[in-house]
């Protein structure tokens, strides 16, 4: 009982350093499956990863206006599903090249064989 | 137009409308022999610009966290400061106790401490890409 009382706060010490750091990637797997506005992202994130990850609606607007000054994002203004027009962004050249080489370099290597028996 | 260019714009309205009202009640109390009224504008200008810059470069920060903002704001109050000292001297009311020296020394003192400001946003800036710092770009 202590153990397990013990094990948990750990574990949510251990998962809010592990989480501090995902956001941007999180955020960017959700316009790599496709163009989005601000809503549709942060339904992505909470639905994709379990309801493990959410995102503050200011925290993705600070973040998304970073990425689009760096060039990682661009925005466009399209039909919302009703309503005015809603904002839409989306990945550009350099941001699908960025994801992409940080899958490669840090997300891939989990999947290795002598990685993934490690898991049971 | 983007938000934080706009805070910029602001700032730089409210440095010109503070520094021609210093201007204009230093001469006018200087010229009125109201010495000690002559340093309580120069502290409420200190003060007034400290909270101008304080406010508008906050927003600007929020809205994007840019590294050489500081020194934007810094290059913009000292460029007023010595357009609106070189205008009154040359157009203005002057008091007569006042000469262009004291503006030009004025000047010249504070754009030692430019200077290093200058020196340091260029030593900082590897630390930066397109002007946002490392630490600051990835959440």
């Amino acid at each position: 009982m202590r153990d397990e009382k013990l094990i948990n706060q750990l574990l949510e010490a251990w998962e809010e350093t592990y989480k501090k750091g995902q956001l941007t990637l999180w955020i960017l797997l959700a316009l790599k499956d496709g163009d989005k506005y601000s809503d549709e992202i942060i339904q992505f994130i909470s639905e994709t990863s379990l309801h493990t990850m959410t995102c503050e609606e200011q925290s993705l607007y600070r973040i998304l206006r970073k990425f689009e000054h760096l060039g990682i994002v661009s925005t466009y203004s399209g039909k919302g599903n009703k309503g005015p027009d809603r904002k839409y962004i989306k990945l550009t050249a350099l941001g699908i090249t960025l994801l992409q080489k940080f899958i490669d370099r840090n997300i891939k290597l989990f999947s290795q064989p002598s990685i993934t028996k490690l898991y049971e | 137009m983007k938000k934080s260019t706009l805070q910029y714009i602001y700032f730089i309205i409210s440095t010109i409308v503070i520094m021609s009202i210093c201007r204009i009640s230093m001469s006018y109390f200087l010229s009125n022999y109201h010495y000690t009224l002559v340093y309580g504008v120069a502290a409420l200008w200190f003060m007034a610009m400290y909270i101008a810059g304080w406010y508008f470069g906050k927003k600007e920060f929020e809205e994007l966290p840019l590294y050489a903002a500081g020194l934007k704001y810094h290059l913009a109050t000292y460029s007023i400061f010595m357009e609106i000292s070189y205008i009154w001297f040359i157009y203005g009311e002057k008091s007569k106790y006042e000469n262009l020296y004291q503006v030009n020394m004025t000047l010249g003192i504070w754009g030692f401490f430019l200077l290093l400001h200058i020196i340091l946003y260029f030593y900082n800036k590897p630390k930066s890409i397109k002007g946002l710092e490392k630490g600051e770009i990835f959440e």
